[in-house]
């Protein structure tokens, strides 16, 4: 009788753990022990949970994340004293993880103030576009600030301009650089002359009777002169952190941006990235998509360049980053941040994968877990539905988010 | 979701029965429970536990912090190292997911390693394997628990090598906040900035301290004797551990060696024989250089350290006829005048 109460003492039972305010049940196998009864278990009130001795069973669902001791009093079931025992082995709570993350204001007072939510939303050339950016998770529960930002403007002769930009969480003042690229590069096409010849160029390159040299040229002009607007605000950059007295990497942020405008023959977007937030565009039907750039993941996980680098420009790949498209039509053309991009396509392969997408559309018509939709018909509150439905729970992914729709 | 692996390599040989076994044991609980309240590391933080002596084993798999339920921690006879560095490796080849263009793998997997000893076998395939394939895509953190490991084969295997002072139950507490701590910043870190790498907290240097590998430093001798007897009454087995202790002998300025006893632990036989070494039991120490005779763990008996002559050792109650567990033997014992060899286990 002792050896069987003594073997019980000294088994390893593992109970798998319970989480806070979701059902559980745990029933002892009592096959293993049969000589054993156990007659009640105590400390589990301590977490809301009730023992049933009949079959053996912990249920309930608790109330309080929390790693307790409980004590299982069990007596051997030959013993006509019902003497008991104690046995005592830990027992968790584990908290919901969402419980956990706090929300702390970002400080005014300090250098470089940004807001910790904005949502935008317009008409866009004859198209419109909503754009919300988030403070990530983790940046809410230490206090510090959104590192993303982003930047619409109509633009002289029928041009607009879309800049998004995903400060580095390693870098000080991340925010101040993101803004300022978005803001800059912006600003850098506001200029009505550089835009007529721009335009001009675009119907000769993409005029189907004109020479290949022609073409050419047109191409070199375009090219050129988006290339030349990046590097003055990589010069900018450098102008920026000097008049701060901070250092260029403490700005390091990444850049894509998109210039549009209609022509007769359809919608032309030139483009550039650096960095790994991805552009996108989606054709009329729905049925393909196009990704305008690459991403800059690096050989090692986490890797990425950014514009505050100027080793970017001496690279061969440098020419590749800008973009000349022309679509008839499209349904929606997307810009993000990795906040967005990391959860919903988690990699690079899928951003061209017309399933994810597909499913990523889906997702932004409410087949998601909060049933949020952002209705892009019925569109009077879609600032607020994007805002909302960024809100989305993602293990593992506290980054900000921004997320630019022309639609 | 990209996990941040975290591997435990625990060395569980004999000579951590006792006080640090109980230590690395409720450790171990700390640092889940302390987990599971920060969340950046609920939501990354997978962890695994790996033991070692004469074999090695995984104790428990890689798992979320969620899932996590302390582990019973064993104890076998050895201590071979290179078996629990395979044991690490495979672990690693077969958990740790690697970045493709269809998948984002896992962050680099940070391991820690606690030895209390010398290897007992050739690690030298063993070194040179992690140093060749898993020594650049990974951290290894290695703490010799007490000053008895041999610190330059350890450092042949990390640039991270600290020892800490095993003094009292209060040092273990610190310490094993240390590690919590650097897991937390480490996993922290990685989320807020992408960037890998072990982010080793700030230690009090009287708990944990770094050891210079420039240095050479000298082996050190044997602290500890564990002998493992079984109970004449129920056939279960225990360790009886012995410290090495030094007196001032009858020749003036020379010391004499010998070992006090710190106590006497029940054992679970099949997990003792899962991790112990499958080699003949042949290290001998003379009972004249050990101190006192605890009783018996597992029925009380009055002495726990009575030797058959088929070498087993066991307990008995006083003088006279007594059953040798291991061979069925039955024999009068009294008190041995002469010393005599006792079999010991291998550390």
């Amino acid at each position: 009788m002792n050896k069987d109460k003594e073997e019980f003492r000294e088994e390893q039972i593992s109970i798998p753990n319970a989480n806070v305010k979701k059902e559980y049940q745990f029933c002892f196998d009592s096959s293993l022990f049969p000589k054993i009864q156990i007659n009640d278990i105590k400390n589990l009130d301590l977490v809301g949970l009730q023992f049933d001795a009949e079959k053996a069973c912990i249920s309930g669902v608790p109330t309080n994340a929390s790693q307790i001791d409980i004590e299982i009093e069990f007596f051997h079931k030959e013993d006509e004293n019902f003497e008991i025992d104690i046995k005592k082995i830990p027992f968790i709570v584990n908290a919901d993880p969402k419980d956990l993350w706090m929300n702390k204001p970002s400080p005014t007072d300090s250098r470089f103030p940004k807001e910790e939510n904005v949502t935008f939303s317009s008409s866009f050339l004859d198209k419109k576009i909503v754009v919300a950016s988030k403070r990530g998770r983790s940046h809410a529960h230490e206090g510090t600030f959104r590192d993303d930002d982003f930047v619409v403007k109509s633009l002289p002769d029928d041009w607009n301009v879309v800049a998004v930009a995903d400060g580095a969480g390693s870098a000080k003042f991340a925010r101040a650089g993101s803004k300022f690229v978005t803001e800059n590069i912006a600003e850098s096409f506001n200029n009505e002359t550089f835009l007529q010849n721009l335009s001009s160029e675009i119907i000769s390159y993409f005029d189907g009777n004109n020479s290949e040299d022609a073409k050419i040229k047109s191409k070199a002009f375009v090219i050129n002169s988006l290339y030349k607007n990046v590097k003055q605000l990589n010069e900018a950059l450098n102008q920026f952190a000097d008049s701060e007295e901070i250092n260029l990497k403490d700005l390091h942020t990444t850049l894509i941006f998109v210039l549009v405008k209609k022509f007769d023959f359809g919608y032309v977007v030139l483009s550039f990235g650096v960095g790994d937030c991805p552009i996108n565009v989606i054709d009329e039907n729905e049925e393909s998509v196009k990704l305008l750039n690459f991403l800059d993941v690096g050989e090692f996980s986490g890797g990425t360049r950014f514009i505050t680098m100027s080793d970017i420009f001496s690279r061969p790949d440098m020419a590749d980053r800008f973009g000349i498209n022309c679509f008839k039509d499209f349904s929606k053309l997307f810009l993000m941040t990795d906040g967005i991009y990391d959860p919903k396509f988690v990699v690079e392969s899928k951003l061209e994968n017309l399933e994810s997408w597909k499913n990523f559309l889906k997702d932004l018509d409410g087949k998601n877990e909060d049933q949020i939709k952002v209705d892009f018909a019925e569109d009077q509150n879609i600032e607020n539905q994007l805002s909302d439905w960024m809100d989305f729970w993602s293990k593992g992914n506290h980054d900000d988010r921004t997320l630019a729709v022309i639609y | 979701m990209r996990r941040l692996p975290i591997y435990f390599l625990l060395d569980v040989s004999e000579s951590m029965i006792g006080e640090p076994i109980e230590q690395v044991q409720e450790g171990i609980a700390t640092i889940i429970k302390e987990l599971k309240t920060d969340p950046y590391a609920l939501e990354t933080v997978w962890i695994s536990i790996i033991g070692f002596a004469g074999k090695s084993k995984t104790i428990t798999p890689l798992q979320d912090v969620i899932t996590f339920y302390p582990p019973k921690i064993p104890i076998g006879s050895g201590t071979s190292l290179s078996k629990g560095l395979e044991e690490l490796m495979n672990a690693i080849d077969r958990d740790v997911v690697k970045t493709t263009y269809e998948r984002k793998g896992d962050w680099k997997p940070i391991v820690f390693l606690f030895t209390d000893g010398i290897p007992t076998d050739d690690s030298e395939k063993a070194i040179n394997r992690w140093n060749n394939d898993y020594r650049g895509k990974s951290n290894l953190v290695i703490i010799s628990i007490g000053d008895n490991t041999n610190l330059n084969l350890l450092g042949r295997l990390s640039d991270q090598v600290l020892l800490f002072n095993n003094t009292d139950s209060n040092s273990y507490k610190e310490f094993f906040k240390w590690v919590t701590a650097s897991i937390k910043t480490t996993s922290e870190n990685i989320n807020n900035t992408n960037k890998e790498g072990i982010d080793l907290s700030k230690s009090n240097p009287d708990i944990v301290e770094k050891i210079d590998l420039s240095k050479n430093h000298s082996l050190p001798d044997n602290n500890f004797v564990v002998l493992s007897g079984k109970c004449s009454t129920n056939d279960k087995m225990y360790l009886l551990k012995f410290k090495k202790a030094l007196q001032e002998s009858n020749v003036p300025g020379f010391q004499t060696r010998f070992y006090k006893v710190e106590g006497a632990y029940r054992i679970d036989e099949n997990s003792y024989w899962e991790y112990s070494a499958d080699s003949a039991i042949s290290n001998k120490i003379s009972s004249e250089e050990l101190y006192g005779n605890p009783s018996c763990p597992s029925c009380g008996n009055n002495f726990a350290l009575a030797t058959c002559i088929c070498g087993g050792i066991h307990c008995i109650n006083g003088d006279g006829n007594a059953k040798c567990p291991w061979c069925g033997n039955t024999g009068f014992y009294g008190m041995a005048e002469g010393g005599f060899d006792i079999n010991r286990t291998l550390g």
